[in-house]
């Protein structure tokens, strides 16, 4: 340990703590927010007031370990949060998942490496036909590099069925691929264009 | 290393150590795929479609952000400028004294604030009268707020809610047991403060239920949708949808009863029947199997009668029953009578009962 953790500097009411935790993670925070909720501008406030709902709250506050997880998770309740009051009156069985869809476009995956433009592009598409719980578990594990035990802690939904509902969903990627595949070999047409 | 078994596509994406092995980012594991897949050449088509997939989920870019995050800080720092001044204090001063001049300060702090306020703005503040309702044991009441809002309060309970609300918000604080038929408004959150949590909602029937010996807070939605934010920091809000009920226990499970810590609990119960839970507002008296014990609480509550239950077994026997309000006490244990050979005696108003 040779730097001392900042989340015990925040609890302790230090700006410059705060400033250093808001500047690490903030990308990271506006990337998976902007992929649940959709819009930058909500993105931002929600962010903001996160972080001014933990600063004036940070006496109840318990230390923790490993920030980004925590911070992640804090951020996509809110996200919920205000997404679910805003329309609450809507409709009145509106399931919280439903409000939470991300998806997936080229941009998000690079091209080269090794792999196939054809792979590449499929994976996309088939990623949006996952449900929004598997794009998301595959947006914390591959974008956030983060591990089941870790995703489960983010999304509030228990390991096993963390691994039951991505083990689902892999098996779609590779069902919508496999389609795809067989859709390109007979409209012969060697570039995708869906 | 796991010693899973490995046989088709989504069982190498699912794993972590597969994961390392594509990303080159571990020695070990990158050995020991290349020795299994020399191991196992059958499989070697499914291997290599998943690495092709793998590799196309972890070189996913980190887009480019359009927004400006020192500019977002600045904005924050200022915000926190703005609110953060009413809390100067550090750690190390003895907690009493510290709470005795918080105190001190707050009250000092609000009458200078109100004061400052009241000169900048004459026209933005209202002053917040607040009125509160105890109802005694063996009472009802009923009461209509200024927006339009039906509470019925139950027995033994007391609700302290403002004369008039503001724009912002509607906040209620409850103790014991009532039920809401709060009137809509999308722009002004109802809020019901309870010793576990705090309970929001912008339009919706629902009922609480907050005793303070129940040590337990229950939240039962009839319509609509509500939101319960426990006032224990280490339990995450939930939302709950009718004939949901929402229980916040203080008292830890039996089974993991550790230190003296008292560990609030949140569950959740699928399908209540909400019919009984409410039906005190109509002033009918229901139990829907329910344990004398459970039972003989709300007769108390509900016949300003002190009840006790001479026998453990007779504590733990359940009933079912539909009583209306004018029945006595006495009617009501006539009927338990019918089912169990029970005594009992009164002395003023204390009931005593036991197993004949």
């Amino acid at each position: 340990m040779n730097r001392k953790n900042p989340w015990r500097g925040f609890l302790q009411g230090e700006r410059n703590a705060l400033s250093e935790i808001f500047l690490t993670y903030h990308d990271d925070l506006f990337r998976y927010g902007l992929k649940l909720a959709g819009n930058e501008e909500t993105v931002k406030d929600c962010i903001q007031e996160l972080f001014l709902k933990l600063w004036k709250n940070r006496d109840n506050l318990k230390p923790v370990q490993n920030i980004k997880p925590y911070l992640l998770k804090s951020l996509r309740n809110h996200i919920i949060d205000s997404m679910e009051l805003q329309k609450q009156n809507a409709s009145l069985d509106s399931e919280i998942e439903s409000a939470l869809s991300m998806s997936y476009t080229e941009e998000d995956f690079a091209t080269g490496n090794n792999v196939p433009e054809e792979t590449r592009l499929k994976v996309i598409q088939a990623l949006n036909k996952l449900t929004p719980r598997q794009r998301e578990i595959i947006y914390l594990r591959y974008f956030e590099e983060l591990d089941f035990n870790i995703i489960s802690q983010v999304m509030g939904i228990n390991i096993q069925s963390i691994r039951n509902v991505i083990h689902r969903g892999m098996q779609l990627l590779r069902d919508h691929m496999l389609i795809l595949t067989f859709l390109l070999w007979i409209s012969g047409d060697p570039v995708l264009s869906f | 290393m796991t010693k899973r078994v490995f046989e088709s596509f989504e069982d190498f994406l699912l794993d972590d150590s597969f994961k390392q092995y594509v990303e080159r980012s571990d020695d070990q594991s990158f050995s020991y795929w290349n020795e299994w897949i020399a191991a196992h050449p059958s499989l070697k088509t499914e291997f290599q479609k998943a690495v092709e997939v793998s590799l196309t989920l972890i070189n996913n870019c980190k887009n480019a952000i359009n927004i400006d995050k020192q500019e977002s800080l600045k904005s924050l720092l200022s915000e926190i400028e703005k609110t953060g001044k009413t809390r100067p204090w550090k750690t190390n001063i003895p907690k009493l004294l510290l709470r005795i001049a918080a105190v001190i300060v707050l009250s000092a702090g609000l009458a200078w604030i109100w004061d400052v306020l009241r000169k900048e703005s004459p026209h933005m503040i209202e002053h917040i009268v607040y009125n509160e309702i105890i109802v005694p044991t063996g009472e009802k009441s009923q009461i209509i707020l200024s927006d339009g809002t039906h509470i019925w309060i139950n027995s033994e309970s007391r609700l302290k809610y403002p004369v008039t609300f503001g724009n912002e918000s509607r906040p209620v604080t409850l103790e014991g047991e009532a039920y809401f038929e709060v009137t809509k408004n999308s722009k002004s959150v109802f809020t019901v403060n309870t010793k576990d949590a705090e309970i929001q909602v912008l339009g919706t029937a629902f009922n609480v239920k907050s005793y303070p010996e129940d040590l337990k807070t229950q939240t039962t939605v009839i319509s609509g949708l509500v939101k319960i934010e426990p006032t224990r920091q280490n339990i995450e809000p939930v939302l709950i949808k009718p004939n949901q009920m929402a229980v916040i226990s203080e008292i830890p499970e039996a089974t993991e009863a550790k230190d003296n810590e008292v560990t609030p609990e949140l569950s959740i119960l699928n399908n209540v029947n909400t019919e009984v839970l409410t039906s005190w507002k109509d002033h009918l008296l229901v139990f829907a199997d329910e344990t004398f014990e459970d039972i003989a609480v709300k007769m108390e509550r509900w016949y300003n009668v002190k009840i006790m239950i001479l026998n453990d077994e007779l504590k733990q026997e359940r009933y079912t029953g539909k009583f209306v309000n004018n029945e006595t006490v006495y009617e009501v244990l006539e009927a338990i009578k019918m089912t169990t050979p029970i005594v009992y005696s009164a002395k003023e108003n204390i009931i005593s009962i036991k197993l004949q």
